[in-house]
């Protein structure tokens, strides 16, 4: 004999409310996970940008820091946004999909270049001074990937410092291991990456990026786009830079004698130069007159900025 | 009647399950709260000790010698009603020589003590990093250097 399963008021009520309470649980453990996951990729990046500006280079020289070391893999979008270079982070998850990057931390003061997104658990870094003709900023050139220098000069080697690990270099690019980016300096083929060092000028993904100075080593890993955003910030801080000895120029002529007033006036007129200036391409102009002025303002008495 | 005891107790329990869970969230909303507060005021202050060290080298300060600061470039930027401030994000930033206790002012610049290039209304502890401080003394024709200090607070960390 069958007996009917009694299927009582209080047991269906049990169950409705006890799904309920499940299902909201869930939810808001998945909530407060993905908070969590948020918050600790935003510190993350915060960090982050903290240890890639860690104490700024002087004029003439480079920092070659130990790398950074995630303890997971970890995602780095890098960013170029209101002048400022930003630090995203995102941890990448080993169980289930991952979570949306933290929020982006702004580096300050220096421009960060490297590959848009970046993926690893040990990040190299490069950090030298962009002298143009004053020191603009700091240059802080990271990587995941081995890099192969094909026939590099002796001063890119030297500024890289040769660990056989993240940057090697070797005299053909059938020479460099695998999964390195190969940059050629006097090579075409098989590159990733091929430098003119008379055009001063990169190319890479077929798009041409033209460098003055230590913009060198950031074409060398950066994008178009974002390379170009990053020359167009540290341009709009060399604007800003000019106006500051312009007036400081005015300043100290007003106070004594011996300090050339000419400095001041050609500061002013590079700085009309620069604002014009929105892209690499430009920069090849802008050497004469950055010589031109640095020149004038060795000869003047009294110095504007620290030379080398 | 006894259907509707059951369906009464059902309720009660159900309320005091909700109670039971809005409280938790409650306490654990306002711990955590407590928490970030403390992890973002140390942020802070790691970002306002890094700034410190790094604000003396950066170009719009940097004087004449490797870690001095230039006296002149902080005068100037002090003009500028502390925009300067969005750029390193502190909300405090100032010059001081030591041992001069004058505020400097259109009157008595250069020959005073304390520039003050972000004025904060409201900030944290300010860190604090020793320097020299250099400007062109036009009657000894050179760089004049003396004892000083930056100080800063990290405003957005």
């Amino acid at each position: 004999m069958l007996r009917g399963f009694e299927f009582s008021f209080s047991w269906l009520f049990s169950l409705l409310v006890g799904a309920l309470i499940l299902i909201l649980a869930i939810y808001g453990v998945q909530t407060l996970v993905g908070q969590e996951r948020t918050i600790s990729d935003s510190q993350t990046a915060q960090q982050l940008s903290g240890l890639l500006s860690p104490l700024q280079t002087s004029v003439e020289t480079s920092l070659r820091p130990q790398p950074i070391i995630f303890p997971q893999p970890t995602e780095i979008t890098l960013g170029c946004a209101r002048g400022a270079s930003t630090v995203q982070t995102r941890a990448l998850a080993t169980i289930g999909r991952n979570n949306a990057p933290g929020y982006a931390q702004e580096t300050s003061g220096v421009a960060v270049f490297g590959n848009t997104t970046l993926i690893g658990t040990k990040v190299h870094s490069l950090i030298v001074p962009f002298v143009f003709p004053y020191k603009i900023s700091d240059l802080v050139i990271i990587w995941t990937t081995p890099l192969c220098l094909v026939q590099a000069p002796e001063t890119v080697l030297q500024t890289f410092g040769s660990d056989n690990a993240s940057v090697y270099s070797v005299r053909t690019s059938v020479a460099c291991r695998k999964g390195s980016r190969v940059i050629c300096f006097d090579e075409t083929r098989g590159c990733d990456v091929t430098v003119d060092q008379y055009l001063k000028r990169v190319t890479s993904e077929g798009k041409s990026l033209y460098y003055e100075g230590a913009l060198l080593y950031g074409a060398l890993v950066t994008p178009s786009a974002l390379y170009e955003c990053q020359v167009r910030s540290l341009l709009h801080r060399g604007v800003e830079l000019t106006s500051l000895y312009a007036e400081k120029s005015a300043l100290l002529s007003a106070r004594g004698e011996g300090c050339s007033t000419a400095v001041g006036a050609l500061t002013a007129s590079y700085g009309a130069l620069l604002r014009a200036t929105n892209s690499s391409k430009q920069l090849a102009g802008l050497a004469e007159q950055a010589e031109a002025l640095a020149d004038e303002e060795q000869a003047s008495i009294c110095s504007l900025w620290r030379n080398t | 009647m006894r259907g509707q005891l059951k369906i009464q107790e059902m309720a009660f329990v159900i309320v005091a399950l909700v109670l039971l869970f809005a409280l938790l969230a409650i306490f654990f909303t306002s711990w955590r709260l407590h928490s970030v507060k403390d992890e973002v005021t140390a942020l802070q202050e790691y970002a306002g000790g890094q700034l410190v060290g790094q604000l003396v080298n950066t170009p719009e300060l940097e004087g004449p010698c490797q870690g001095c600061v230039s006296w002149d470039s902080a005068w100037i930027l002090a003009q500028r009603n502390g925009t300067i401030g969005d750029r390193w994000n502190v909300d405090y930033l100032a010059v001081e020589i030591l041992g001069i206790n004058q505020t400097c002012t259109g009157q008595t610049y250069p020959a005073c003590g304390q520039i003050t290039i972000v004025p904060g209304k409201a900030y944290g502890t300010a860190q604090r990093a020793f320097s020299a401080v250099c400007y062109w003394d036009h009657t000894i024709k050179q760089e004049r250097c003396q004892l000083g200090m930056i100080l800063a607070s990290g405003g957005k960390a």
